[in-house]
């Protein structure tokens, strides 16, 4: 009975593991299990920091927030890291405000295992997130289509005029 | 015609195309196998798992009946040869189907298997005539053997694949996820099929030159269950002009069949049980389907592989080989039982060897609690049945694990009171069957009530006490005994020199079991129970309610009653009473076994006696009950029952109960509270939202973080978008409508909540039906409420986005846009004294200059306010203050993240400008006037001062009493940042109160370590010097926390004073708005602190509460005082 009990449901881990993590999977997962940040996905790119702010104070003590940029336009590109003072107020945090909205927009967070200079960055090839690359659909508060989808469009528009 | 077949028996010979169709084939082949493996493999172990009986399981067998229809369904397809093309490709898509609608049930039962599993059975046995017709078609006689290898071949590995992984993943993944991996499946083989339709059919004539009879025989021999039976029952079908009867002729067919019978019989017995086994004695699915599917079908495969071998064999001959090996096997697998369940000590005392078949002992635990827990569930037989089969699992389990069954049940005495009497009717089924057992759980939970009594878990008390009154009704405890029990705990209330909290706290215990066992002990005995009444009567008659008023959330009693809750709840026993004890509201599930628990011998309760009073313990504080809803307010369905109705309070009871257990996860607890269960009889929206909210507005604080009730309450919306979010605005409308008479920090939740919920629904409100607050008095509640929500949402969302969002008369509600004022740049900036100063350093702090040049840039400045007057007070420059803070918030205005930065590069020039507290309070008045549009950058920048000690509590304090925030004194943020700043402060104090509690816990562990003649490492044990110093430090926190407190609540006497005074020398009411919100406030810092504030209450009392301060003022002070006497 000495095993000690994983946190499940809405705190426990996801699948979800950071491919750019340097250590390996035990030591990621031992800084997840302990970690104060969370990482929010799913923002919209007009969305301050003050507003999430004002979102995740409502879960807990709010250490730091650091906006997700685009690598090239340095503007941000619908991500955040949000660092907590204690683990407790990030656990609410994953338990109450993920999933519900801010700037009308459903967002995620997940667990971090803590933030590291240059992480704030976009990692698609174009600066922005990956799965802003590969998208389809028109969502306005991202940047409309995604960039693979929006150069295509430019180009066959050069085209014909 | 026989153009076309001359094609197609030359195309069958041409290898490279046989070879593609016979990969087609397998692959079909081998979904055919899927499902027997998910069925024949996977479903028991799982169902087995989940503690479904043997004759559950076999149930499930049954299903395989449609197998046998599968002849007639031969007959009838092969009949229309043409339509069998067609029937095979919808069989693809018919499964494909039947699993997308399996994975979306939520397929928790044993029962919801049997109609999917049944469909697909028939599905598959039509899909299987159907594919072995066409390979028949496809194939020539020098073929068939090969093809009827192959086909044997992949139908194993076709089920091995599903049984093994099923029975991995299952451990890993839900159900869902499985059958999403079949639909996968199924839909490649139609694509497959297809495929193989594109080759055109060969006739019926060229293939019927089938295998005979001894062939089929022996394959059958050889082969299990009815993947073999095929090619024999499809070609003899295809011969059935030679006529069905015509094989009962042939000689040995009965014998052959009474031979098979029994053979089938055994193999089935043996090779489908073991598994079952293996789960029983603790093997996990995933190590079972691993077992007995890989090295199980591997020698199926070698077997079918040997009839190549056997083929020119003599039939006789292979057929005792066979035998021969089966028997050994059995008596292998037989032997193997028999000693595993004797050198098993898992049904026996002994416990020698457990580990050794058990490596975890945790599992049969494990599977206990978890049959415990889960009785009472929602499921598809009665709670009857279930509890009768529970009880006779756990009375079979009891001579082994007695204590740990006893545990569990204790557990669940606590943990799940909302099935309290399906727990007591179960305790009352052992009771019954085993008398002992009975009586050792009435020891072990009387054990842990006198535990819970005496360690203050009084809520975990009330639990068990009710537990216990309700063992009456189960006749498990005498009633003579359960009244005594509670006569002892009425007799508190004549104790002498006790706080009123503890006798209520046991009138409580009482009272709130009452509705269980009221009518047991009214029949049984009565006068002993009337008698304990009147006791119960004449001390609520006599009780203090000094109290109340703090506790209120509406200060008025208009339009519903605001009760104590001791008081609410004699009213509700009261009427129970009148009704001779009936209620409607408790399922009472022992009633049905009534006749069993009769015989059962009752036990009688040991003494139990209250721990008595010392002055460490903690009492529950009183509570007023929040009542929104009456019955008016419900316009259609089951109606609210009255609020003191007895009902009332059970349904109250409950929700709060499923709240406390799901108040972790905010989709179970929406999901939970909707599945109430008798949801029916009640208006459920209505009693959920009052219940919620009558938490939310809980004084002196909320049982759970206030964005729980939010964020659930987005859920209940979600799960029931037509009628929650209409009961919810109903509520809101009722709760704006009584604003007026609500205490202020109610407002002030409402004011969270409802902002937030705003935000989450488009900020979607018909405001227009607010309009009144336009013209009110900005102190007025209505126009603060609305002032106040808005701010909230400018916070979550941007300035444009809440001027589109209310109506253009409600421009005047408005708040500013939250832009930064910087003096030095405005217009009229060059007569002031600063401003050439501000330029300079604004230039230099952006080409990146060091705070040391920055402070030399300000060294001539001279000692006076911004406006140019002298400043007497040497200990401060308020001018250099006003020109480098107010500079360096204008540079790092753009966000939170760059004011941040700014704070930090430059920290040590502000501690050095404000090194005294007159220099703090000036740094902080230049922080309103720059930010004073933006309430959040000042909530979230003071505290950023706080942390990096540039300022310290008590000047946090004061600032905010100061003249300069007068005119913000009843704005939320004022006391967003006084409370945030007392929750720091004693953050700081228990911090440093933990240090120094390990720093001795470490050295008297080090002593003890010592006087043992034990080694001690000298690195982490802290010396005496450094447990002084850190002892030190601990009392000046404490003290800096005494004064803080002392601070606000001196400032706060002082401005109510003046204000009475004022109002008494013009001669108005003194009860004007803004008063109402600065004694509410004051009450507030009770309220919210009151662990913290009880500590200090001598210290008040002496110094600040003295009786010479005004009554409204020393009031507020006393009703906090009684909160626990």
């Amino acid at each position: 009975m000495s095993k000690r009990k994983l946190p499940s449901g809405s705190v426990a881990l996801s699948q979800y593991r950071d491919q750019h993590f340097r250590g390996n999977r035990g030591e990621q997962e031992k800084f997840l299990l302990t970690s104060t940040t969370l990482y929010v996905g799913n923002l919209s790119f007009f969305t301050s920091e003050a507003q999430i702010y004002e979102l995740f104070s409502r879960a807990g003590d709010v250490k730091k927030i650091i906006m997700g940029l685009d690598k090239v336009q340095k503007t941000p590109c619908g991500f955040c890291f949000v660092e907590y003072y204690t683990r407790p107020d990030a656990e609410n945090c994953m338990r109450y405000v993920n999933g519900t909205r801010l700037d009308d927009r459903i967002i995620r967070t997940d667990w971090d295992a803590g933030f590291k200079e240059g992480r704030q960055y976009g990692r698609g090839k174009t600066g922005g997130q990956v799965r802003d690359e590969y998208r389809t659909d028109f969502d306005e508060a991202r940047g409309g289509y995604g960039k693979m989808l929006a150069s295509k469009i430019r180009r066959t528009s050069d085209i014909s005029s | 015609m026989s153009n076309f077949e001359q094609i197609s028996v030359s195309t069958y010979r041409d290898p490279t195309v046989y070879n593609k169709v016979f990969k087609h084939f397998a692959f079909l082949y081998f979904l055919q196998g899927v499902p027997i493996g998910f069925q024949t493999r996977f479903l028991p172990i799982y169902f087995r798992k989940r503690g479904i009986s043997l004759v559950g399981l076999w149930m499930l067998k049954l299903l395989t009946v449609t197998w046998v229809l599968k002849p007639l369904i031969a007959y009838y397809i092969l009949e229309q040869s043409i339509k069998k093309r067609f029937f095979m490709h919808t069989s693809y898509v018919v499964l494909c189907v039947i699993f997308l609608i399996a994975s979306q049930l939520p397929m928790v039962n044993y029962t919801d298997f049997i109609g999917i599993m049944f469909l697909v059975n028939l599905t598959t046995s039509l899909q299987d005539v159907t594919l072995d017709s066409v390979l028949i078609e496809l194939v020539t006689s020098a073929q068939m053997s090969n093809a009827n290898v192959a086909q044997n071949i992949f139908g194993k590995v076709g089920s091995m694949f599903s049984g093994i992984t099923f029975s991995l993943l299952s451990d890993v993944v839900g159900l869902s996820p499985l059958f999403y991996v079949l639909i996968l499946l199924y839909f490649w083989g139609f694509i497959v099929a297809i495929n193989i339709m594109g080759t055109p059919p060969v006739t019926p004539q060229l293939s019927s030159i089938a295998p005979n009879d001894d062939r089929d025989l022996d394959d059958e021999e050889l082969e299990p269950p009815r993947v073999s039976l095929k090619l024999k029952r499809s070609s003899h079908f295809h011969n059935t002009q030679c006529g069905l009867s015509n094989i009962w002729h042939v000689d040995g067919t009965p014998w052959g069949i009474i031979f098979l019978l029994s053979y089938k019989i055994g193999e089935l017995g043996t090779a489908s049980n073991l598994p079952i086994y293996l789960i029983d004695i603790g093997y996990s699915p995933s190590q079972v389907g691993l077992l007995t599917t890989i090295i199980g079908e591997l020698f199926g495969m070698v077997g079918s592989m040997t009839s190549e071998v056997f083929y020119h064999q003599p039939l006789l001959k292979v057929l005792q080989i066979l035998l021969a090996a089966r028997t050994v096997i059995a008596a292998l697998m037989w032997l193997l039982v028999v000693t595993w369940d004797k050198s098993s000590s898992f049904y026996d005392d002994r416990g020698r060897k457990r580990r050794k078949i058990a490596p975890d002992g945790v599992d049969i635990e494990d599977r206990l609690e978890s049959l415990i827990t889960r009785v009472g569930e929602r499921s598809t037989s009665s709670l009857e049945s279930n509890l009768e089969g529970l009880a006779s699992v756990l009375e079979a389990d009891i001579p082994n694990y007695k204590h740990q069954i006893m545990k569990i049940l204790c557990q669940c005495v606590v943990n799940l009171p909302e099935k309290l009497t399906v727990y007591t009717t179960l305790v009352g089924l052992l009771n019954a069957k085993n008398y002992n057992c009975g009586g050792e759980f009435v020891e072990m939970l009387v054990r842990n009530l006198k535990e819970a009594l005496k360690t203050g878990e009084f809520e975990n008390a009330r639990m068990m006490v009710r537990f216990l009154s309700d063992l009456v009704n189960c006749h498990v405890l005498v009633a003579t005994s359960l009244l005594q029990m509670f006569d002892s705990f009425v007799e508190v209330t004549l104790e002498d020199n006790i706080p009123q909290v503890r006798s209520d706290i046991y009138v409580y215990l009482v009272l709130s079991s009452l509705p269980w066992v009221g009518r047991e002990l009214f029949e049984k005995k009565e006068s002993d129970l009337n008698s304990m009444l009147v006791t119960i009567e004449n001390y609520l008659s006599k009780r203090q309610k000094i109290h109340l008023p703090a506790l209120r959330v509406w200060l008025n009693d208009g339009p519903h009653l605001q009760e104590e809750y001791l008081d609410c709840l004699w009213a509700q026993i009261k009427n129970l009473r009148n009704n001779k004890w009936i209620e409607k509201q408790i399922l009472r599930p022992y009633l049905a076994f009534d006749g069993v628990l009769c015989d059962a011998l009752q036990h009688t309760l040991p003494q139990i006696i209250p721990p008595s009073h010392n002055k460490s313990m903690v009492y529950p504080l009183p509570r007023v009950v929040f009542r929104l809803f009456d019955y008016t307010d419900v316009p259609q369905g089951p109606v609210l029952p009255g609020s003191h109705a007895i009902e009332r309070y059970l349904i109250e009871e409950q929700i709060n109960r499923i709240i406390h257990t799901h108040h972790l996860e905010r989709k179970d607890c929406a999901a939970a509270l909707l599945e109430y269960p008798a949801k029916a009889k009640i208006p459920l929206n209505y009693m959920i939202v009052e219940v919620m909210f009558g938490q939310l507005f809980e004084l002196p604080r909320p049982p759970y973080i206030e964005i729980f009730y939010g964020s659930t309450f987005i859920e209940l919306c979600k799960n029931q978008p037509t009628s929650m979010p209409e009961v919810l605005a109903q509520a809101s409308e009722m709760l704006f409508d009584r604003l007026d008479s609500m205490h202020s920090i109610c407002i002030e939740r409402f004011v969270h909540w409802f902002s937030y919920h705003l935000s989450n629904f488009q900020y979607k409100w018909s405001w227009e039906d607010w309009v009144e607050c336009v013209a009110m008095d900005p102190n007025a509640p209505k126009s603060k409420f609305v002032r106040e929500v808005l701010l909230k949402c400018l916070r979550f969302s941007y300035y444009q986005r809440v001027v589109e969002s209310v109506p253009e008369s409600f421009a005047a509600l408005l708040p500013p846009e939250p832009k930064p004022i910087y003096k030095y740049e405005q217009e009229g900036a060059g007569s002031l004294p600063g401003t050439m100063h501000a330029h300079k350093l604004m230039s230099a702090i952006k080409s990146k200059c060091t705070p040391e040049e920055a402070a030399v840039l300000l060294k001539d400045l001279p000692n006076v306010y911004p406006n140019g007057q002298e400043n007497e007070n040497s200990s401060f420059n308020p001018l250099k203050i006003d020109v480098f803070f107010s500079t360096l918030l204008h540079l790092g205005s753009k966000s939170i993240s760059h004011s941040f930065a700014a704070l930090a590069k430059f920290h040590p020039n502000l501690k050095s400008l404000a090194e005294f507290d007159d220099g703090k309070i000036c740094l902080l008045k230049v922080l309103y006037e720059t930010w004073k549009n933006n309430q959040q950058m000042m909530v979230v920048l003071v505290d950023k001062l706080l942390r990096t000690e540039v300022v310290e509590c008590s000047s946090v304090a004061n600032w905010l009493f100061s003249f300069e925030m007068q005119h913000d004194f009843t704005s939320f943020y004022v006391w967003e940042i006084m409370h945030s700043t007392i929750k720091k402060m004693s953050r700081h104090v228990d911090q440093l109160q933990q240090e120094v509690d390990s720093a001795h816990d470490k050295q008297e562990a080090a002593k003890r370590k010592e006087a043992d003649g034990l080694e001690v490492g000298d690195d982490d044990i802290p010396s005496d010097e450094a447990i002084e110093r850190m002892e030190e430090k601990l009392e000046a926190a404490t003290s800096a926390q005494k004064n803080l407190f002392l601070v606000i609540f001196q400032r706060f006497i002082i401005v109510l004073t003046e204000h009475l005074a004022r109002c008494e020398s013009a001669g108005v009411d003194y009860n004007t708005p803004w008063y109402k919100w600065v004694i509410e406030r004051l009450q507030q810092v009770f309220l919210m602190h009151h662990e913290l504030v009880f500590r200090y209450i001598n210290t008040l009392e002496q110094l600040l509460f003295t009786s010479d301060i005004d009554i409204h003022i020393l009031e507020v002070f006393q009703q906090f005082c009684a909160l626990r006497s």
